[in-house]
């Protein structure tokens, strides 16, 4: 796994770290159990602070993205479902709001925005 | 450590000037071999080039060896060492004496060697015995001078300028006392001559309590000051 | 406050009639990496200066490792390592001189720094000091604190000099060290994309007086721009509004805290919201000194300090 981070964007480090692990995920390229590097590892290839890695993967392990073994490494979790639908739909809706402002402004029908969408989440599926 | 760095800064100097202290007094012999001038004048010469030499060696190693960290800019590296500043200032100034004492010693060393090789009765040096208290009122003068150089140098900061200061003082203060002397007709005490009604001992001690003060006095500067 | 690597409180200190720092605050914790920001001029090498004892305050309170800075000089100096603004050492030692000078100084020494520093850094230990370049001048004082085996250590610009390869050596080095033996790091700069990298925690500091402190996350988490359309829009400035800008009946806000629901009480009041985003570093720099310049410059009250409270 690959990652990159720009320290002088507006995002915090962290959040572009879990992110890239969530898209990762998402995409298929990250499988269940499979290995992330250590903490101290990543550091030292991003460059960057132990502390903010330390912070990605505690807020990936508080959403029950990846789970630590005690003895070490950290590993892809199940993907246990720990959130409620609610909380999983409010963390969904910027997303959206961004995607329907985006349309709109386009000029796009609202067919073609959902079509687009549609064809995202067939390119997920094919990974998976 | 500090004392390895303060011998380091020095050295150049002190070899110089060792090797110099232990070669002309016989140097000089050889040159006036067969002159006569040796026996003459040998004990005069010798007194008085102890004396010049130390005064030298005083100036010089204060103007170098006193906390030159505020000229060369390193202050900030010394002073965030865990030491006293105090600490700093006594172990440059105890350096620099203890160079000053081995020049003397060895150049006292040659000196009485010399002389001795050249006197008529080898059992009887001339150095022992009518120039000895002169060479020690040296010694007390060169040990002032350089605790006076080596505190104007400290407390402001310059090699340069407190070399310049000590030697104004030294060579104005004869004249000052003059002065004073003439319009208030008060005597004041020139070093390292007796003061008052003291006596030679006395006096000299009090002189070197004197230098010792000087050393004090850039302590508190230095203590206080800001880097 | 033994949780603090550095307490600051109220700190001031003049130079003749010049008030080089202004109550300042600060607040450190221990094992962090915090990035001292602030332009050239800003007060951050007097701040420094009062930390180790070179310079005294006018006053105010400093701590640094729970210990007073006015009683305890020597037990602090002997936990913390310092590099200094001025790369200067003395200038006829050698690098490995200067090693030898400084070991004896410090029980914590760590010799196995040395060497592996050393390497990594690639100095020439046997030149003297005065023919090394900037570059490298700057890599043997970096390499002496390191070895220190510090609790703390303190960095006056350490980047000057130092070509960006060089420059990411020592952030990797530092934010690396940092973790390892839970040493806290203080470093100041105006370099914002090297305390962007590797700072935990950023305090800025302008005109001698701290602008905001608080954690680097939150700050990109916290702060906002938001440009908005409408009329009779509020123009106060607060805590939570950093500043007003108005053109026609264009706003743009910049937020110091709960950006999104602003940004909502806007709209349920009739505005047009047109963009919501997160600010770079740099420009909530920008924002604060330019405040900062109206504040002392008398066109408005005090500049209210920002600070995260969670550590």
């Amino acid at each position: 796994m690959m990652f990159h981070v720009n320290p002088s964007s507006g995002v915090p480090i962290y959040v572009q770290i879990e992110t890239q692990v969530k898209n990762a995920i998402a995409a298929g390229a990250l499988k269940r159990d499979q290995a992330l590097p250590s903490v101290r590892k990543l550091a030292s290839d991003l460059g960057i602070n132990p502390n903010t890695v330390a912070r990605a993967y505690q807020e990936l392990e508080r959403d029950g993205v990846i789970a630590t073994v005690p003895g070490g490494g950290t590993y892809v979790a199940e993907n246990v479902p720990r959130l409620l639908k609610s909380e999983k739909l409010r963390r969904l809706q910027p997303y959206a709001k961004q995607l329907a402002v985006e349309g709109v402004q386009l000029g796009l029908t609202d067919e073609e925005i959902l079509w687009m969408l549609q064809e995202e989440l067939e390119k997920l599926g094919v990974h998976k | 450590m500090y004392l390895w760095k303060c011998w380091r800064d020095t050295r150049s100097f002190f070899l110089v000037f060792l090797i110099g202290a232990a070669i002309v007094m016989p140097v000089a012999a050889v040159v006036c071999k067969g002159t006569g001038l040796v026996q003459e004048f040998g004990a005069d010469a010798f007194q008085a080039t102890f004396g010049l030499l130390l005064i030298a060696v005083a100036l010089g190693l204060a103007a170098i060896g006193a906390i030159h960290e505020f000229g060369d800019k390193t202050a900030h590296f010394l002073f965030t060492k865990p030491r006293t500043r105090a600490y700093f200032v006594w172990v440059s100034w105890s350096v620099g004496l203890g160079e000053l004492l081995a020049i003397a010693a060895v150049n006292f060393l040659a000196g009485w060697l010399t002389l001795l090789r050249f006197s008529k009765n080898p059992l009887h040096s001339p150095v022992i015995g009518p120039i000895t208290p002169q060479l020690i009122e040296d010694l007390i003068m060169a040990i002032y001078t350089y605790s006076l150089a080596y505190s104007l140098t400290a407390v402001l900061r310059s090699g340069l300028k407190g070399l310049g200061a000590a030697l104004g003082i030294v060579f104005g203060l004869p004249f000052l006392a003059i002065a004073v002397r003439w319009r208030w007709h008060i005597n004041l005490p020139i070093p390292t001559s007796p003061i008052g009604h003291l006596s030679l001992v006395a006096s000299d001690l009090t002189w070197i309590f004197i230098a010792l003060l000087f050393v004090f006095g850039a302590q508190v500067v230095i203590e206080r000051g800001e880097v | 406050m033994s949780e603090l690597a550095i307490g600051v409180s109220g700190l001031t200190k003049m130079y003749g009639r010049l008030l080089a720092v202004k109550g300042l605050n600060l607040n450190v914790p221990r094992g962090s990496i915090y990035g001292f920001l602030g332009r050239n001029g800003a007060g951050k090498t007097s701040t420094i200066k009062m930390l180790l004892g070179l310079t005294r305050p006018a006053s105010g309170s400093a701590h640094v490792l729970g210990m007073d800075v006015h009683t305890s000089r020597l037990p602090i100096l002997r936990r913390t390592a310092f590099v200094s603004e001025k790369k200067n050492l003395p200038p006829s030692l050698t690098p490995a001189e200067l090693v030898r000078f400084s070991r004896g100084f410090y029980p914590t020494w760590l010799d196995k720094a040395v060497e592996k520093y050393a390497r990594l850094l690639e100095i020439p230990m046997g030149q003297r000091f005065e023919r090394l370049s900037n570059g490298n001048q700057t890599k043997v004082f970096l390499l002496l604190a390191l070895a220190q085996g510090a609790e703390l250590l303190i960095l006056d610009e350490p980047t000057t000099a130092l070509d960006p390869v060089s420059v990411d050596q020592l952030l990797r080095v530092l934010a690396a060290d940092g973790a390892d033996r839970g040493t806290t790091v203080f470093f100041s700069s105006h370099q914002l994309e090297e305390v962007e990298q590797i700072a935990e925690h950023v305090g800025m500091i302008e005109g001698g007086r701290l602008l905001m402190e608080s954690r680097l996350d939150d700050v990109k988490n916290d702060f906002r721009v938001i440009t908005a359309a409408g009329s009779d829009l509020p123009r106060e400035i607060s805590s939570q509004v950093l500043s007003v800008e108005v053109k026609e009946n264009f706003y743009r806000y910049v937020i110091a805290k709960d950006g999104e629901s602003y940004a909502r009480d806007l709209a349920r009041n009739g505005a047009t919201v047109t963009h919501v985003a997160a600010l770079r570093l740099r420009e909530i720099f920008l924002e604060l000194v330019r405040k900062e310049k109206l504040c002392t410059s008398g066109n408005a009250g005090e500049t209210p300090v920002l600070s995260s409270s969670s550590f």
